[in-house]
């Protein structure tokens, strides 16, 4: 199987997917009780004004119906309104989601890239003290719950020490420059404006370290174990009787098969890190899509739950091909099995 | 199997078990945590603190030798509610487990043992969908759309849980069916249940139980995590995360009332993880 088909074959499997995911979450946030538009319109609304708002919304009609109506607005590009706000949740979601992915993929570079370097020395070093020592560390960070870090580094950096800002993506009085491509850092760097951008990096570590932790004890322990495998296969040992420098072969040989399942586990890692920004935006009053989706899941908007718990499968999905990828990259063999298979 | 088989079985598993002094460290924190969650009405320094109870005399107070972890801003002991606060990290994890394993567990077998049939297909393609969203945003979602309580939380970590074991047990049935004692008991006429309960199953336990006690910590991460946000026990109720949340607004000055909780969470997540590995040395190769 060629790249093109692999690659058009998870776009086919992930949209039938999100297909019974859409399924899924909206079939569950009609069944809750409770009259939606009775919720949106406040205890106080005259019931004829509830009764119009029942209309306009579908909600007299059977599920699937509703669905139906629902998905196809979803395809023009219109999850509705928030029930809360009244404003578009579309617009809001996209106008949210830059600083997310950003704090995300922030946390997902340092961890991998962290933990590829722990992985791989104490690996290398298999018990050593070194060793030992990441074994350890990386035993008490998996059992740290984002928001313990969070907490904990917002009282030791933020309150006691006060290194770090613990609130936002800017400083108050610094202006964001102008909106390209809503990506903040993307902007700051087009508009030349290094001081804003160091000063949003400044912003990010607190939030994107809290991220970091736990993701970071799983994958170096994941790319201890498989480096421990590789060192003792034959091909090893016949580099090293050939007399190739030992930097040689671990950064040429050894490296590449033993990122693999470092790189196979990154999709799980995505979802760790998205899943935990919904913790970590609310504790740093960061303006992502996880400060939306909990304040609108504390609120019962059920438009703006669903419209976020959507697009949080889109990107789950997108992010997950791209992971293959590099996997298949780093281990052709998986797309020779997925010719045979 | 006679009695000194099995006294040899147990030697020999503690061996494995007991070989890395942190499975050691995990089985005391874990057995310890236990204690004190049962027996919390008679250990906790004071046990009517746990639920509603006022002191204003005494709020605020930093540690000292009579609360040792501080007391909150109602006054009441922050240790004695850590201690009832184990009594639900454990109810949720015992319950979340133990409705999700069942199904989970039962369509795995079936999914695999009908490999590449429709019903491989219909169940591991639910699965996938369970799967194609962050767990801790699902569980948010649905918490969300019910009522926040405790067995809320429960029921929406559940709900996304059980794929997990589906995929795990799919990947071990789906390779035990080739086996030729499986063809055996085919051959013979042997029904499909009693081929799945009876021949594969046995066979995948192992696994299965290694993960249970890894997933403990799990579950207990999320489910402090979804109390944290609000979306789980609510407030009297003497819940790690819910005190954690409560004591986090009050953190330069007060520090105390959600460290020590904090800590608390750490301390048996730690436990469990290291338990479980315990379990999956013992368990492995035998």
């Amino acid at each position: 199987m060629n790249i093109k088909r692999y690659v058009a074959y998870r776009l086919l499997s992930s949209l039938f997917v999100l297909f019974g995911l859409s399924l899924l979450i909206f079939t569950l946030s009609r069944l809750v009780p409770g009259d939606p538009a009775r919720l949106a319109l406040g205890a106080m609304a005259p019931q004829w004004a509830v009764d119009k708002l029942r209309e306009q919304l579908h909600l007299n009609e059977p599920i699937y119906v509703q669905y139906f109506y629902w998905v196809s607005n979803v395809i023009k590009g219109d999850l509705g309104k928030s029930l809360i706000t009244r404003r578009d949740v579309f617009s809001d979601i996209l106008e949210f989601f830059p600083a997310t992915f950003e704090l995300v993929m922030f946390s997902v570079l340092i961890s991998s890239s962290l933990a590829i370097i722990l992985g791989v020395t104490a690996g290398k070093y298999a018990n050593s003290l070194w060793d030992n020592f990441v074994r350890v560390t990386s035993y008490v960070g998996i059992a740290i719950p984002d928001f313990v870090w969070a907490i904990l580094s917002v009282f030791i950096f933020g309150y006691l020490l006060r290194w770090f800002p613990t609130l936002g993506r800017l400083s108050s009085g610094v202006v964001a420059p102008t909106k390209v491509t809503g990506f903040l850092m993307v902007d700051c760097l087009l508009a030349g404006r290094f001081d804003i951008f160091l000063d949003g990096f400044y912003h990010m570590i607190l939030p994107g370290s809290s991220l970091v932790l736990g993701r970071l004890s799983q994958e170096a322990r994941i790319t201890r174990a498989s480096v421990v495998e590789n060192l003792n296969k034959d091909y090893i040992m016949a580099a090293t009787s050939f007399g190739i420098p030992e930097r040689t072969i671990t950064l040429k040989y050894l490296l590449k098969p033993s990122l693999i399942p470092t790189v196979a586990v990154m999709g799980m890692d995505i979802a760790g890190s998205l899943g935990g920004s919904f913790i970590i935006e609310r504790i740093f009053n960061w303006p992502g899509i996880g400060r939306y989706g909990i304040s609108a899941m504390l609120s019962n908007d059920i438009n703006a739950v669903v419209g976020v718990v959507m697009l949080t499968g889109v990107f789950f999905a997108f992010m997950n091909i791209v992971v293959d990828l590099i996997t298949a990259y780093l281990d052709p063999r998986i797309m020779m099995k997925m010719k045979s298979g | 199997m006679n009695t000194e088989l099995m006294k040899e079985r147990a030697k020999r598993n503690w061996y494995k078990f007991s070989r890395n002094p942190l499975s050691i460290v995990g089985l005391i924190v874990v057995v310890s945590v236990i204690l004190f969650a049962i027996f919390a009405d008679f250990l906790a320094p004071y046990p009517q603190h746990a639920f509603v109870f006022v002191d204003f005399k005494n709020a605020k107070s930093p540690p000292t030798l009579k609360n040792l972890c501080g007391t909150d801003l109602a006054g009441r002991d922050v240790l004695s509610r850590i201690f009832f606060g184990f009594r639900y990290s454990l109810l949720m994890a015992a319950s979340v487990l133990s409705v999700a394993t069942p199904p989970g567990v039962f369509l795995g077998l079936i999914a695999g043992y009908k490999r590449d049939t429709w019903v491989d297909t219909v169940i591991m393609r639910v699965a996938d969908v369970f799967l194609s969203v962050p767990s801790m945003v699902l569980a948010l979602a649905v918490c969300s759309m019910l009522e926040p309580t405790l067995y809320n939380a429960m029921l929406a970590v559940t709900v996304m849980w059980w794929p997990w074991y589906t995929r795990l047990v799919y990947g071990l049935s789906s390779s035990i069916k080739n086996e030729y004692f499986i063809q055996a008991a085919e051959v013979t006429g042997a029904s499909t249940l009693s081929i799945l309960f009876g021949e594969i199953l046995p066979n995948c336990l192992s696994p299965i139980f290694t993960k249970m006690t890894l997933d403990v910590g799990w579950v207990i991460l999320i489910g402090s995590t979804l109390s944290f946000v609000g979306l789980g026990a609510q407030p009297p109720t003497p819940d790690l995360g819910t005190m954690v949340s409560d004591g986090s607004k009050y953190i330069p000055s007060q520090w105390w009332i959600s460290l020590f909780p904090a800590l608390f969470i750490v301390l048996i997540i730690l436990g469990f993880n290291l338990l479980g590995d315990g379990v999956r040395d013992m368990l492995a190769g035998d």
